[in-house]
């Protein structure tokens, strides 16, 4: 008899452990449908157009941002690989920043909110949020984001934010020799950014991952 | 009615002088303190990380103690929660350790962090639900609670509400390694950290370390009976020992199969990286060999418990090559814009800042668990009825 209660207790105690994991797992998982950014909307989403059949591989982008933001001669927000050769199979030069995405892996693993989309659907840093833990390095499909000395946080292509909502381009897009950049509002039907994404069918990179990336590439 | 075969060894009731641990552990702390020093001094600097291999040993190090802790819990579950009789008489050891473990991974990665105090003050202010880190964090913490309760209340005597405590800790813990495995897994672009097989792989380690860690532990407790290799939690523990680094080589080594599996990618560079590529040495010889090495002495040298104990020792090491090896190949793949472009694979080795801390820590843990030790039986004899 007490053989076969010691079994039962076993059995039971087995029972409420696995129920509790269960139940911790479907919480947070509630938790984390819930947690929905809420973050107050202007009515723009920024976008980008980067033309690779007009791209020289001059790096002026590179300075522009650079020159922008008064970087470190070693530290660069966009990376130029010249003649790269992708899915496509051509060779090209490919400039490649962060993508703003509109479902970010970044600002979804950052603990403290610290980077996050903001009113205007760009990816900002608040560094006095950050812990440094370097998880949005790490969650970045796309290796956008390097640590800068400058600012002491992980950070990365800013369009311009506090620029553009002025009415100004961003740098990159200014200095541009070959006009191979074009930004503007995804959201407005008529701006040119979204009538060169439609006409010509353009694709952002990774399409396949989910990241929702708002930067376009028109490709050899 | 059955005698009892085993009796709990009951805990020293005056701190344990003993001056050759002491040593060793003072020697640890040196160097723990020196790596906590040049971090604070010149920050991720003094590390082997970079922009692209950003998460390095201090990382690895965290998980490992964290995981470690998880093993322990569990393995004290067996005779505190279930009361399998086999397990009973190993006393609340195995929670001291857990709790010193835990307490030495939340050290190690402040230091990692750069601004710590600004997660003492967004943690509240601003959390992110949907951070897998934030979960993690408050699973860890919770699971600490736990199991300081759980030790407090076995101290007063009060084995039913310890005994709840210890199954909070066993939810807690098993929710917060598979979340620990989830901040892995949840990687999008780090496809060799996404597979299926990652949450079971943590856990599985974790049993392993456990074991490990509670065969040197029972070893120097009841060091009479191990010098006549008489110690039953040394046999008990190294066939469990045996078992679980059986069942990890598995599912890691399917795990990595399937990387190889893919033929090309991200995943199958990753999994090449370890198995023939610039990790293959830390992978070949310090994981499998070490972990080979484990086995055979926990087996084929049972009857003798130094060799016993040595097992313990060498899965140790090798679960913390293993760890490595898995934070490293995870991100050795370099990113390209389209995720098509060429392969480049990069290096990463720890610097001496960061092997100071890793190695270091271990100080921290044994000076913990005996001055925690020394509180639990000062709690014992001042308040327990």
């Amino acid at each position: 008899m007490k053989r076969q209660l010691s079994r039962r207790s076993f059995i039971k105690t087995t029972a409420v452990t696995g129920a509790g994991v269960a139940l911790i797992s479907g919480g947070l998982m509630s938790v984390d449908n819930m947690a929905q950014a809420s973050s107050a909307n202007s009515g723009k989403r920024y976008g980008m157009v980067i033309d690779n059949t007009e791209c020289i591989g001059c790096g002026m982008c590179q300075e522009a941002c650079n020159q922008q933001w008064d970087l470190p001669e070693d530290e660069t927000f966009i990376k130029l690989l010249r003649d790269y050769q992708g899915e496509n199979n051509k060779v090209e030069h490919m400039t490649a920043q962060c993508n703003h995405c509109d479902n970010p892996p970044c600002a979804k693993i950052c603990p403290t909110q610290a980077t996050h989309l903001n009113e205007d659907g760009i990816m900002v840093m608040d560094a006095k949020k950050c812990i440094a833990c370097k998880g949005c390095m790490v969650a970045c499909p796309y290796g956008a984001r390097i640590w800068s000395e400058k600012f002491q946080t992980p950070d990365k292509c800013r369009f311009c934010d506090g620029y553009v909502q002025a009415g100004h381009q961003p740098a990159c897009v200014i200095r541009c020799p070959k006009h191979a950049r074009t930004f503007g509002d995804l959201n407005d039907p008529n701006s040119e950014i979204s009538k060169m994404i439609a006409s010509e069918n353009l694709k952002p990179l990774r399409e396949g991952l989910g990241t929702e990336p708002k930067i376009y590439y028109k490709r050899k | 009615m059955k005698a009892q075969l085993h009796h709990e060894t009951p805990l020293p009731n005056k701190f344990n002088i003993n001056i050759p641990l002491l040593g060793f552990a003072a020697i640890l702390l040196a160097l723990f303190a020196y790596g906590t020093v040049m971090t604070l001094l010149e920050g991720h600097h003094a590390w082997g990380t970079s922009n692209e291999m950003v998460w390095g040993l201090l990382i690895t190090a965290y998980v490992y103690f964290a995981v470690g802790c998880t093993g322990l819990c569990l393995l004290s579950s067996l005779g505190h929660v279930f009361h399998v009789k086999a397990f009973e008489a190993m006393g609340i050891r195995p929670v001291i350790l857990a709790i010193t473990s835990m307490i030495t991974a939340f050290i190690v990665i402040a230091l990692e962090l750069k601004y710590v105090l600004n997660l003492a003050i967004y943690f509240f202010i601003s959390p992110n639900f949907k951070s897998v880190f934030i979960l993690m964090g408050i699973l860890y913490g919770i699971y600490l609670v736990f199991l300081i309760a759980e030790l407090l209340f076995y101290a007063l005597g009060k084995a039913k509400i310890s005994r709840i405590f210890a199954i909070g800790a066993i939810i807690t813990g098993v929710s917060a390694t598979s979340n620990l495995g989830l901040v892995f897994g949840s990687q999008v672009a780090r496809t060799y950290w996404s597979g299926f097989l990652v949450p079971v792989l943590f856990i599985s380690s974790a049993l392993v370390a456990g074991a490990a860690a509670l065969v040197i532990l029972y070893y120097f407790v009841d060091r009479d009976k191990s010098k006549t290799n008489d110690n039953y939690h040394v046999k008990l523990f190294s066939k469990l020992l045996a078992a679980f680094i059986g069942i990890f080589i598995l599912i890691n080594g399917f795990n990595m199969y399937l990387g190889y599996a893919e033929g090309a990618g991200e995943r199958y560079e990753a999994a090449m990286f370890l198995l023939n590529g610039a990790y293959s040495l830390q992978f070949w010889v310090f994981e499998i060999g070490l972990f080979l090495v484990a086995i055979i002495l926990a087996l084929f040298f049972a009857k003798n418990q130094l060799m016993v104990m040595g097992s313990g020792v060498i899965a140790l090491i090798a679960m913390m090559f293993s760890r490595n090896n898995f934070v490293t190949a995870g991100h050795a793949v370099s990113l390209t814009p389209d995720g098509k472009g060429p392969i480049t694979m990069l290096t990463y080795a720890p610097t001496a800042v960061e092997l100071s801390m890793a190695i270091g820590a271990v100080g921290i843990v044994i000076v913990g668990y005996l001055v925690l030790q020394r509180i639990f039986v000062f709690i014992q004899e001042k308040f327990a009825k």
